[in-house]
């Protein structure tokens, strides 16, 4: 097989992954599925076009940048998606406040950037090159992060009290209260979180991904279909839901080739819903009601 | 005796439905105190109207003098309240250790006094000392009711409730269980709000007792009175 | 001012009456009306209303759906695909008859809801929402990568349908509104399919697997059949929504299968009112009209959708309808006359057991039931007689729900045997229930948005014999079955005392009022042993008595009743034998007062004497 499909299909997996972390950081504590999670990955590319692109400023600015709008976007979305939940008793509520928040993110992304396509110049310039192989690096560097952001976050969740509340509260939030365990504070924690991780990602992708300013949407597809079969649960399940999501993005239209290609992606994607319908790995999803 | 916990004539509905109906109670410092009464009561609303998890429409509380009533929940925790919910509620995903760090959540600055309270904890409980890396899923339900109860010790609180520990468990453990609640109030001076289905326990530990009835209190006097009452089994079994 | 607004609510039903006719008028009008007004009529009535009349048939089918079935689909936007494509390539590449096209549009969209839905059995919420989003997804890729539909680009030049002989032109104004009144002619009808569905015994069943899918099976309702149909029936809606547009837009593309566009039929539904009957057209219009509104702020667009649908959910969270009927001006009229008088007849619907006495109607053989280590039940054996009350009293944790569970069904047993009238019971939860076994769970149940009327009506669907297409066409099989079934129900609830309020919505009873018409839905289903688990809780005295007097006119008539109960005192004075439980075993069994003089009853209660005691 062509090493260059492998490379593709780990560094989309990489970043489909990362976006499905966000939104499993976001889903445990609150049973919410944020249809909004797309547009943090946007932020994260439009940030590195805007700092590197247009200004041509440094990565390291860049970088300081995302996490910063990224946090204040976390929150953002917490107080547009939770205050609504909270008030309003409907079970649909909060499909139509991620749904709301999407739209509102997706064209303030387009009107901000009507040139379309967000793609600063690469981080780390020119490929590695292995015999007759060449990688870029830019794709390695999504690898890596996708890796280390999964280590850092898995050990957050293991080793500080913080980490451990989060999980308390995504077991049972009303024990967590119990406990002393700010709930409330915990799920804007988780918001934070999960708007940074993805945006991140964003801003690492831009440069090797066509990133569309008003293409929020789809990423988010692409993040929840990771989730889902991941199990909505774990780091783990997010980096393997990501990875399945990513190979097949990437290894069946080669195999199948031409526009043909999709069908047999979601054809699969059916068929392990089918099989497993609880996801890969984790327990299943309750119903967040 | 100074005064503890002071409820003072608190309603609680729940959905239009009255659970609790201007009810008062007491617990003095190093009191155990026992809450009777058949289910429907409201023994456990109550427990969750003083730990913050439903709030009163009326009346109010205070714990050692501070005011209780509009504190939410979690601060309530770090006021001296730690209620072991009914069902035990332990994190099954979480290890022993983790669930106890998590009941010593809103100290988690003092990390060397945690440490002390820790060690005390497992010297109360030494099975769980040798379970602590395991699962708490994987405990046994004796088992579980004491990491429940050690998890609600972490918090070093000033008054510890309990809702109904011996659900659940064979009468062997329940004897267990209260042997240990036993002597931490009297070598350790906690004081205890318990509510209990099994009257004759509850009532042999308890220096007081409340019964309920259809949420207010229908009697209320010391343990040894309470046991000898015809309205206690009456309440029970119906005259 | 009382009597302005009794005045008020005599007049509402006039007014809004008065108010859809106009509607109507104008909507039937409007090309007549705008063509007096605006040069450019073709636009206004085919591009800007006719396709609002067509959005709101689809979000019609998004209600039924997402709103009375509780599915939440990510695939209408699909559907409506799939419907364009079938009458496209019915017209264009067949040749056909448009009219073809949309009889075709119904089938496909009906057999891929049909398929998407009975591939994801097993699959729950999150997971069915996704795979409706893949099957979404799939059907975009057939239309992409089909030569014959067009690849990307589609299929275009869809002709308009022609009627009597007269081929309709997108460049008259005349054929236009032609096409726009059969637009709006079959709105109507998709309202009035959505209305006359979710009013007949397939909507109730759907609700009530929505509310709870346990309570539905202790109906007798299957769970699994009554999804099926009604995603069925809302593929067939979006089909015919989906051939609309393609013949409104004259052409259709793989683009349009795209899930952003079917954020309107979201908004549309959760602005107007999800699970009701007006709310798809209300929210819809009030969308378009925004629209419609902003069309000149181009780029703008979609921000102040969102913005509008934020606020909405903020200052209206419960849709237009839903805010219309929580305010005074809107709120329904509850008839508060007639105070819970209980009527002294049973009613006929209540069966009549001619068992001879000493019958066993249920039986319990040595049920066990562990979850991981834990013996929940662990060997009880239980006979209840036709003709008696069965109480099974016991401690908290003491494993009396369990059993019931296991004699019903809901539970697995891990060991022993159920027996209805000394037959084997079936396995499952809704066939036990249809041998005649029904339940009311410990937590109510009820479906709180319907009518009490309603409540008790789905008690009897597993008696219905009129088919769905019976019921919506409200033939005179549905209409004499309804019939009966309403003056049964009313008179259920008049025995039980609650028939001044049969027009309420549940969620307007007491407490008490919703246990009693827990157990009066139960009663309809007409079982021979009806089991309550726990129906005295919370009751006042007057409530307690009515609920001893339907009980014991059960008993009369011949069935069997199992009390599972925590008031003692309503148990002793009610049953002829109860059984005591602890620890997932009996250790009692006997008349009211064996049972209380029991020392091991007088134990598991007040606890063991301590040694040494007095």
């Amino acid at each position: 097989m062509d090493p260059q499909i492998v490379v593709d299909a780990l560094y989309y997996g990489g970043a489909y992954a990362l976006i499905a972390l966000g939104m499993t950081v976001i889903y445990q504590p609150t049973r919410i599925v944020n249809f909004a999670q797309g547009e943090a990955f946007v932020l994260g590319a439009a940030v590195g076009f805007q700092v590197v692109g247009l200004w041509q400023g440094s990565w390291a600015v860049a970088i300081l940048a995302t996490l910063g709008a990224a946090a204040l976007l976390g929150v953002v979305m917490e107080r547009l998606i939770m205050v609504p939940v909270r008030r309003s008793g409907s079970k649909y509520a909060w499909l139509v406040a991620t749904l709301a928040v999407a739209l509102i993110l997706e064209s303030v992304f387009a009107l901000t950037y009507p040139e379309g396509y967000l793609s600063p110049a690469a981080l780390i310039p020119g490929d590695l090159v292995i015999g007759s192989v060449m990688i870029a690096w830019q794709k390695i560097l999504v690898i890596v992060a996708a890796v280390v952001i999964m280590l850092a976050y898995d050990q957050f969740l293991r080793r500080t009290p913080y980490g451990r509340a989060v999980r308390a509260t995504s077991f049972a939030s009303g024990t967590a209260l119990l406990m002393g365990i700010p709930v409330k504070r915990v799920i804007l924690l988780s918001f934070v979180i999960g708007s940074v991780v993805t945006s991140l990602a964003g801003l690492l992708a831009a440069p090797v991904f066509y990133i569309s300013a008003a293409g929020g949407l789809l990423f988010t597809i692409k993040g929840f279909i990771a989730a889902v079969i991941g199990g909505v649960g774990s780091p783990s399940g997010a980096l393997l839901g990501g990875l399945i999501v990513g190979t097949l993005d990437v290894l069946v239209p080669h195999v199948f080739g031409g526009s043909n290609g999709n069908f047999y992606v979601f054809g699969a994607l059916v068929l392990i819903l089918v099989l497993f319908p609880r996801g890969l790995v984790g327990r299943a999803v309750a119903a967040s009601r | 005796m100074t005064e503890l916990l002071a409820v003072d004539r608190i309603s609680v509905s729940y959905g239009g439905v009255r659970a609790l109906t201007e009810l008062s109670l007491r617990v003095e410092t190093g009191e155990f105190v026992v809450l009777l009464g058949p289910n429907g009561a409201g023994k456990s609303t109550t427990l969750k109207a003083i730990s913050g998890l439903v709030r009163a429409s009326a009346g109010g509380m205070t714990l050692r003098g501070t005011d209780l009533t509009r504190l939410p929940a979690w601060q309530r925790v770090s006021a001296g309240i730690a209620l072991v919910p009914e069902g035990r509620q332990i994190f099954a995903d979480q290890t022993v250790g983790e669930n106890l760090l998590l009941g010593a959540f809103s100290r988690r600055r003092e990390r060397a006094e945690l440490a002390t309270t820790q060690e005390e904890v497992f010297g109360l409980f030494p099975r769980l000392y040798d379970r602590r890396r395991q699962l708490a899923g994987t405990l046994s339900g004796g088992e579980a009711q004491m990491l429940a109860v050690a998890r609600a010790l972490m918090s070093r609180p000033a008054l510890l409730m309990l809702d109904e520990p011996s659900l659940g468990l064979a009468p062997l453990k329940v004897e267990e269980m209260f042997a240990y609640l036993a002597r931490l109030h009297r070598e350790h001076g906690l004081s205890v709000l318990l509510v209990e289905q099994q009257a004759a326990i509850g009532l042999r530990l308890a220096d007081r007792g409340y019964v309920l009835e259809r949420g207010r209190v229908a009697v209320a006097g010391a343990a040894a009175d309470l046991r000898d009452d015809d309205r206690v089994r009456a309440a029970y079994l119906g005259a | 001012m009382t009597t302005f607004w009794q005045r008020y609510y005599r007049a509402r039903p006039w007014a809004l009456r008065a108010l859809v006719v106009a509607v109507l008028a104008l909507l039937v009008l409007w090309p007549f009306i705008i063509d007096f007004y605006s040069y450019n009529a073709r636009y206004y009535v085919g591009d800007v209303v006719g396709f609002a009349m067509i959005t709101a048939i689809l979000t019609i089918s998004l209600n039924l759906c997402m709103g009375y079935g509780g599915l939440l689909s990510l695939m209408h936007t699909g559907l409506q695909l799939a419907g364009g494509y079938a009458v496209a390539a019915m017209a264009v590449r067949l040749g056909l008859s448009p009219w073809w096209g949309l009889v075709v549009a119904i089938v496909v969209g009906a057999v891929l809801a049909a398929a998407t839905l009975l591939v994801s059995l097993r699959a729950t919420y999150l997971y069915f929402a996704l795979i409706t989003l893949a099957a979404n997804l799939l059907i975009m890729e057939v239309g992409r990568s089909s030569e014959w539909l067009g690849s990307d680009i589609g299929i275009s030049n869809i002709p308009l349908p022609s009627v009597f002989g007269r081929d309709l032109s997108r460049a008259s104004l005349a054929d236009v509104s032609i096409f726009y009144w059969i637009v709006l002619g079959t709105l109507v009808l998709v309202w009035i399919l959505q209305r006359n569905l979710v009013r007949s015994g397939v909507g109730r069943a759907a609700m009530a697997v929505r509310e709870s899918p346990e309570t539905a099976a202790a109906l007798g309702i299957a769970p699994v059949r009554t999804k099926a149909l009604l995603f069925a029936i809302a593929g067939g809606v979006a089909g015919l929504a989906g051939a609309l547009y393609a013949m409104q837009k004259g052409f259709i593309n793989p683009a349009v299968g795209a899930l952003d566009n079917g954020l309107i039929f979201f908004v549309g539904l959760l602005i107007g009112g999800i699970a009701t009957l007006e709310g798809p057209i209300l929210g819809v219009a009030a969308v378009a009209a925004i629209d419609f509104v902003i069309r000149d702020y181009g780029p703008y667009r979609v921000l102040i959708l969102g913005a509008v649908l934020l606020l909405t959910l903020l200052l209206v969270p419960r849709g237009i309808v839903g805010s219309w009927r929580g305010s005074r001006w809107g709120r329904p009229v509850l008839d508060d006359s007639g105070e819970a008088v209980r009527s002294s007849a049973v009613p006929d619907v209540v069966p009549r057991l001619e068992a001879a006495p000493g019958t066993v109607a249920l039986a319990g053989i040595g049920l066990r039931k562990y979850f991981g280590g834990v013996k929940a039940v662990d060997g009880v054996d239980l006979e209840v007689l036709a003709g008696t009350v069965h109480g099974i009293i016991g401690p908290n944790g003491s494993g009396k729900s369990t059993t019931v569970s296991c004699l019903t069904g809901f539970l697995r047993l891990d060991g022993g045997r159920v027996e209805v009238f000394s037959r084997p019971a079936p396995t499952s939860a809704q066939a036990i229930s249809r041998a005649g076994v029904t339940r009311v769970f410990q937590v109510p149940h009820l479906f709180e948005q319907v009518s009490v009327l309603d409540n008790v009506l789905t008690g009897m669907r597993s008696r219905e014999r009129a088919s769905w297409v019976e019921s919506v066409l409200r033939l005179p099989r549905h209409r004499s079955e309804d019939r009966t079934h309403r003056e049964e129900a009313l008179e259920l609830l008049a025995f039980a005392g609650l028939a001044s309020r049969a027009q309420w919505p549940a969620d307007a009873l007491s407490h008490g009022q919703k246990r009693l018409l827990e157990v009066v839905r139960a009663v309809a289903t007409r079982p021979r042993v009806l089991i309550l688990d726990e129906p005295a809780t919370g009751l006042t005295q007057d409530e307690l008595a009515g609920l001893r007097a339907l009980v014991t006119a059960l008993r009369e008539r011949g069935l069997a009743v199992v009390l599972i109960e925590h008031n003692v005192e309503f148990v002793m004075g009610l049953c002829e034998r109860i059984t005591v439980l602890d620890s997932g075993r009996v250790i009692a069994e006997g008349t009211p007062a064996e049972v209380r003089d029991d020392p091991a009853v007088l134990e598991a209660y007040l606890g063991a004497e301590p040694e040494g005691a007095s």
